[in-house]
């Protein structure tokens, strides 16, 4: 059967979940991103209801898949009264913002876009870390119905497994239910989840500079050498990316917009982070706690500690039906995490610190101009306008960064070369949203606004 | 950014010209390979829309694996294909497949046999609990492969020797 009209009713269903879980929060935002924004959401919503099945000893299978999304975009209408506000915006007749420059960059994006959908249909999956566990996992969890499977069971794999069959599940489950709806090498998700985030980036530079220089600032977040390579390989980091800065820009949005319902939306996509990897929680848990003081400013400090505690709950709740449900209840064998962590040590730290910056951020063949660019303009910015402004991705870029190094100096199996230089995906975005809303870039913005207005 | 100048104009043309002028430099001008971002384009996808349509033209899934993964999927698939219903294979060391391979011989490690070619009878060189319970064993030349079996023509006390010698 041809995978087409399975992927389109999933795809289909899986946008409504997303949407209505939206609406049902009050999110109200442009459509550029609200519409991929909704898609990611669902993504994260169809693989938890598909988990809940597994849970269930229901066998995994393509009819699974199609009830469990169904169910999953039901479900949110729940809360009709707000969904529908989200739905008549969807519907509203579109103004023409784009210019001549916004048509061409948007071609040049589609075509990368259409050449990294391309490279995730055509290509197997590449990277061993992938073909050892998640793809491994979803390989046998097709073939047998279930994630229980050969994988934990065969005497050839005992005491062979590592940890990377155990990672967090979103990018397993994912791989299962696309090679369910009948993709030979599953991961054509990965480009449609790496596209859906971009086209998000994009609309948010867009709301804060000029659409020039955000254009320019999305180009070159778009062609950022690794980010661009993992655009269509199967790996948990870049997904993974997507979830903590999308939740960490409606932090930063809904504060500065005074939103609440921003704050919310942001709960679901720091779960879906704590979902695709596990780390996330502890790197979730310190930039969410040093930006309290920031969204108490903006709401008083009863909301922000609940906000503090429905985050917290709804990712310890994914974290344990994972690491401690599945793991406990269902699982035959264990990850060896524990005999990895090595505790922690000062001097390792320090190590790690200086290995992630001469030998990874200093790396142009990785990251090209990203952290020189960023540097340059925070610099400048600092020292001709006296201001961090914004924020809030400031904390997010610093306290990713020192996350990533605790997670480097206390896990043995964390490696600064590999696992923190994926792990820098998450603060690529976030360098280039802080670029935007820099005082500097604000200034350039209104000059170029009023030229180009002819004022 | 609220306020939206018109679609056309002689400004946003302007514009549009300097976004054109960027975009080429970013993508095409490699400056003596300073410009890591034309580098990182042509190697990622420029090499991809180049050969799109001869890509496009192999169907088959098992030859586009075989094109990804070349040795690691070939050498599995043989030794999948030759066993015999009794045969418990031990998986070589890296180092010795390293030895007669271009790329890293991660075939050799079980999860990677299983995502290859299945789950089988085998057992991972490391596993030194299940070692001795191998009775067929492989062996690599620069050109060849081949399941060698105790009493048979290949001396199994000199391969797993120089198993040890590639460690």
């Amino acid at each position: 059967m041809s995978a087409t009209i399975p992927l389109i009713a999933s795809l289909s269903l899986e946008f409504i979940a997303g949407y209505a879980a939206l609406g049902a929060l009050r999110v109200s935002m442009p459509r550029t991103a609200t519409i991929p924004l909704a898609l990611l959401a669902g993504f994260f919503l169809h693989t938890v209801s598909f988990f809940v099945c597994a849970l269930c000893n229901v066998p995994l299978t393509l009819t699974t898949l199609m009830l469990s999304a169904a169910v999953t975009a039901a479900a949110p209408h729940v809360w009709w009264k707000n969904v529908q506000e989200n739905y008549k915006r969807l519907v509203q007749t579109p103004r023409w913002t784009l210019s001549m420059y916004d048509v061409v960059v948007l071609g040049v994006v589609g075509y990368i876009a259409f050449i990294a959908t391309w490279a995730s249909w055509y290509w197997p999956v590449t990277p061993f870390d992938a073909m050892a566990g998640i793809d491994l996992v979803a390989k046998q969890t097709v073939e047998e119905g279930t994630i229980v499977n050969r994988v934990f069971t065969d005497p050839s794999l005992a005491g062979q497994l590592s940890n990377q069959p155990f990672y967090a599940p979103f990018a397993m489950l994912m791989q299962v239910m696309y090679r369910l709806l009948g993709f030979e090498y599953g991961q054509v998700w990965v480009s449609i989840v790496a596209f859906g985030f971009a086209t998000f980036v994009w609309s948010t530079l867009r709301q804060h500079v000029h659409a020039f220089i955000a254009n320019i600032l999305f180009v070159l977040y778009l062609l950022t050498p690794e980010m661009l390579g993992y655009s269509y390989l199967l790996q948990t980091d870049f997904l993974n990316a997507a979830f903590v800065v999308t939740a960490g820009i409606l932090v930063w949005q809904g504060a500065e917009k005074k939103q609440p319902s921003l704050l919310w939306a942001s709960t679901l996509f720091l779960a879906g982070a704590c979902w695709s990897r596990s780390e996330s929680i502890l790197l979730v848990a310190i930039a969410v706690a040093a930006s309290l003081p920031f969204i108490a400013r903006a709401f008083t400090w009863r909301t922000t500690m609940i906000y503090a505690g429905v985050a917290a709950g709804v990712c310890l709740l994914v974290f344990m039906a994972w690491h401690v449900v599945f793991f406990n209840l269902y699982l035959p064998v264990h990850p060896y995490s524990g005999e990895q962590l090595i505790g922690f040590d000062i001097s390792r730290f320090f190590d790690v610190v200086t290995t992630t910056i001469t030998k990874v951020v200093a790396d142009t063949g990785l990251w090209a101009g990203t952290f020189l660019i960023f540097v340059t303009l925070f610099v400048v910015n600092a020292v001709s306008t006296r201001k961090l402004q914004p924020i809030i991705p400031l904390i997010w870029i610093v306290c990713i960064m020192v996350g990533l190094w605790i997670v480097g100096t206390i896990f043995s199996a964390a490696i600064v070369e590999q696992t923190l230089r994926r792990g820098l995906f998450k603060v690529v975005p976030f360098l280039f949203i802080y670029m935007a809303g820099t005082e500097l870039a604000q200034r350039a913005s209104n000059r170029l606004t009023q030229w180009e207005l002819g004022r | 950014m609220n306020e939206h100048p018109a679609i056309f104009s002689l400004r946003g043309l302007i514009l549009t010209i300097i976004m054109v002028v960027v975009l080429t430099l970013l993508i095409s001008a490699d400056f003596g390979g300073a410009n890591t971002y034309a580098t990182a384009y042509d190697a990622r996808i420029g090499l991809y829309g180049d050969k799109l349509d001869s890509l496009n033209k192999i169907r088959s899934w098992k030859q586009r694996l075989f094109m990804r993964h070349v040795a690691n999927v070939e050498i599995p698939t043989y030794i999948a294909n030759h066993m015999r219903p009794t045969d418990v294979l031990l998986l070589p060391p890296m180092a010795y497949g390293n030895r007669y391979m271009k790329t890293n011989a991660i075939w050799t490690d079980p999860r990677i046999f299983a995502w290859m070619v299945g789950f089988h009878p085998v057992v991972a060189w490391s596993d030194t609990s299940r070692r001795k319970l191998a009775n067929a064993f492989v062996v690599l030349t620069a050109n060849q492969v081949w399941i060698a079996r105790r009493n048979g023509a290949t001396n199994i006390d000199s391969l797993l020797n120089e198993y040890e010698r590639g460690l």
